[in-house]
C-alpha cells in the first residue's frame, strides 16, 4: 500500500512518476481502491467503486507503458467520475432514489476520451439527487446519504459534486470529474479545500451526462492543483458532434503545457467588491491575502463592481424552466415523490407553470447580461472573489430554501454560469473552525487559460 | 387549499396581481396533480410559486425590443455534424 505522501501527489507528479517507471499503475490503483473502500463509506463519497474496471485498466496501462506505448499525462492515473456520467457496465444513478437501478449501455464522451488516454476509473462519485436540478435544501438530498467533508466530518462538502469533492480532498483518487450548472464544482471545490474548474460552456462534451439545463450545464475537473486542472482539461476538451452545444472544433480544443500556462503579460485582476450579501468573517482577508501574493508576483489588482442586473434571477429561472423539461418524465409520472428532498419532490410542479413567454424573456435578457459582463474583460483578464461566501456548513444546519432569503443578484456563480464563463477555485486559507476558504478567478468566455494562469501564479508562490 | 391572496409565513410579499397569478398557478397544479399533494405540500408550493413570481419581476421589467434575440438560437445542421 502506497503512503499518503504518494496518494496526495498531484496528477502531474503521479503521471511523471508513472512515465518514469517509478510508480506502478497497478499498485497505485490498488492503493486508491483500498483507501476508497475503507474511507469512502465513512464519507458517503461513492455511489459505486469500479474495482474490476480499475484493475483491468491499470494492468493494461502498466503493460502498455512498459512496452513503450505512452498515451499521455493521464496514462495510468486514477480518477473518479460524478455519477451522472454514463459508464457502460455500471449503474449511473444521478444520485436519485427513483433511478437507483439506471444504467446505460454506452460510455459518455468524456469517459471514452479518458479511456483512450489510459486513465483508470476508480469509481462513480456520489452526488446530490439530480445534481439539484429539481432543487434541494440540505446535504442529505442524495441516494447515498449526506457527503461528509474530509476536513471535518460533521460538515458538508457542498454539492452537487459532493462526492467528487470528498474523493479528491481525502485522496481517494487524485482527481474527479464534476459538473457545474450553477456552482456545483466551485462550491464543493471551495469547501473541500481542493482546486476545481468550470470550463467555458461547450468546451467539454456533455454527451452521456445527465442534463439539468442544456444552456448552462458544464463538466469539469476537480483536482489537487490548478495545473492539474489544465492538464486534465487538455484531455477532456474538444468538439463533439454528439453534444449539440459543443463549441466548434477551431475553438473547443485546449492545448496546455506548463510553459503555455504562464501568462506572457502581467495578469490584470478585477477584485469584485459587491457580489456577496454577506461573507464569513476572515474570508475576505484570506482572499485579499491571496491577491497580495499575485500582486507581489506581477499581477495588477483593481477594485471593480459587478454591474447591476438580474443575473441570479435569470440563472435560477433558466435552471427551473429547463429542468422542468429535462425531468418531465419524473414530474408527470409522480416519481419525483421518491426523491429525498421535500423541495425536489414538488418543485417540478411549480416549474411547469412558467410560460413560454417568460422563458424567452429570460433568454433575451440574458443576451444583454452576457454583453454587460463581457465588457468588464476589456479592462481585466480575470475577476477575483471568494469561491463561496463562507467555509463549509455543518451537516446539522437546518434545511435552507432559495425562497428563504434575499436574492444575491450578483453572486458570482449565477453571473458566470449564466454567461458561460470559465472559473476556477483554489484554496486560500482556513476559517476559525479550520475549514478551507477558496479564492475564485472568473475569466472571459473561452479564456480558460487566463483563470488557470491566475490560479497557478498564486499556487506557485 | 390556501385561500386566495393568503400569504404564507416566510413567503415573499406579493402585489394583488402577483398573488392572483400565483393562486391561478397553484389551482392549475392542484387540478393536474392534486391527489398527489398533501396540505403541507400545497402550502409549500404556494411559497415556491410566490418566490418564482418575485424572480420574474426584474426580468419582465427589462426593456426589450423586437430585434433583441434570445441566447438560444437555431444552430444549423448540415447532416455532416453527426459523423
Amino acid at each position: 500500500m502506497l503512503s499518503e505522501d504518494t496518494l496526495y501527489l498531484s496528477v502531474r507528479e503521479l503521471g511523471e512518476q508513472i512515465r518514469g517507471g517509478k510508480l506502478s499503475p497497478v499498485e497505485l490503483a490498488e492503493s486508491f481502491l483500498a483507501r476508497s473502500e475503507e474511507l469512502g463509506p465513512k464519507l458517503n463519497a461513492y455511489a459505486t467503486v469500479t474495482r474490476d474496471l480499475a484493475l483491468q485498466q491499470a494492468h493494461a496501462a502498466e503493460k502498455e507503458i512498459a512496452a513503450g506505448h505512452y498515451r499521455g499525462p493521464l496514462h495510468g492515473v486514477p480518477y473518479a467520475a460524478k455519477d451522472l456520467v454514463a459508464v457502460e457496465g455500471y449503474s449511473t444513478t444521478w444520485g436519485a432514489r427513483p433511478l437507483a437501478k439506471q444504467s446505460f449501455n454506452y460510455n459518455a464522451t468524456v469517459i471514452e476520451k479518458l479511456n483512450r488516454a489510459g486513465a483508470v476509473l476508480i469509481g462513480k462519485a456520489a452526488m446530490i439527487e439530480l445534481a439539484g436540478g429539481l432543487g434541494y435544501s440540505a446535504g442529505d438530498a442524495s441516494l447515498t446519504g449526506p457527503c461528509k467533508n474530509p476536513w471535518n466530518m460533521k460538515y458538508w462538502t457542498c454539492g452537487s459534486s459532493s462526492g467528487s469533492g470528498a474523493i479528491v480532498s481525502a485522496a481517494l483518487a487524485p482527481w474527479a470529474i464534476g459538473s457545474d450548472t450553477r456552482g456545483s464544482i466551485i462550491c464543493p471545490t471551495s469547501w473541500c479545500g481542493i482546486s476545481g474548474m468550470r470550463p467555458s460552456f461547450g468546451r467539454v462534451s456533455r454527451h452521456g451526462a445527465m442534463a439539468i439545463a442544456w444552456t448552462m450545464d458544464k463538466l469539469g475537473p476537480m483536482a489537487r492543483t490548478a495545473d492539474d486542472c489544465g492538464l486534465i482539461l487538455s484531455v477532456l476538451a474538444g468538439h463533439d458532434p454528439l453534444d449539440f452545444d459543443s463549441l466548434p472544433a477551431e475553438v473547443s480544443d485546449f492545448a496546455y503545457s506548463a510553459a503555455t500556462a504562464e501568462s506572457a503579460k502581467p495578469i490584470r485582476i478585477g477584485r469584485l467588491t459587491n457580489v456577496w450579501n454577506q461573507q464569513e468573517p476572515g474570508l475576505q482577508a484570506a482572499v485579499d491575502a491571496a491577491l497580495k501574493v499575485l500582486e507581489k508576483n506581477g499581477a495588477t489588482i483593481t477594485d471593480v463592481e459587478m454591474p447591476d442586473g438580474p443575473y441570479e434571477e435569470a440563472a435560477e429561472l433558466t435552471i427551473l424552466m429547463e429542468s422542468a423539461s429535462a425531468f418531465q418524465e419524473l414530474i408527470v409520472s409522480g416519481r419525483c415523490a421518491e426523491l429525498i428532498d421535500p423541495v425536489g419532490q414538488i418543485n417540478g410542479y411549480a416549474s411547469q407553470e412558467f410560460s413560454v413567454g417568460d422563458y424567452l424573456q429570460v433568454q433575451r435578457v440574458r443576451t444583454f447580461l452576457q454583453a454587460q459582463v463581457d465588457k468588464l474583460f476589456e479592462r481585466f483578464d480575470v475577476l477575483a472573489t471568494a469561491g463561496e461566501s463562507s467555509a463549509a456548513a455543518p451537516l446539522s444546519a437546518p434545511p435552507e430554501e432559495d425562497s428563504a432569503g434575499p436574492i444575491e443578484r450578483r453572486a458570482p456563480d449565477g453571473v458566470s454560469s449564466l454567461c458561460g464563463l470559465p472559473a476556477i477555485s483554489v484554496p486560500c486559507g482556513l476559517s476559525k473552525d479550520k475549514l478551507p476558504f477558496g479564492v475564485q478567478f472568473i475569466g472571459r468566455a473561452l479564456d480558460d487559460h487566463a483563470v488557470i494562469a491566475a490560479a497557478r501564479l498564486f499556487q506557485g508562490h | 387549499m390556501i385561500a386566495a391572496g393568503e400569504q404564507e409565513t416566510g413567503a415573499p410579499k406579493l402585489t394583488p396581481e402577483q398573488s392572483r397569478d400565483v393562486d391561478a398557478k397553484l389551482a392549475n397544479i392542484i387540478r393536474k396533480y392534486g391527489e398527489r399533494l398533501t396540505e403541507q405540500q400545497r402550502k409549500h408550493l404556494r411559497k415556491i410559486l410566490a418566490y418564482n413570481e418575485t424572480m420574474l419581476v426584474p426580468i419582465r421589467a427589462y426593456a426589450l425590443q423586437n430585434g433583441d434575440p434570445p441566447v438560444t438560437v437555431l444552430k444549423l445542421s448540415s447532416g455532416k455534424s453527426k459523423e
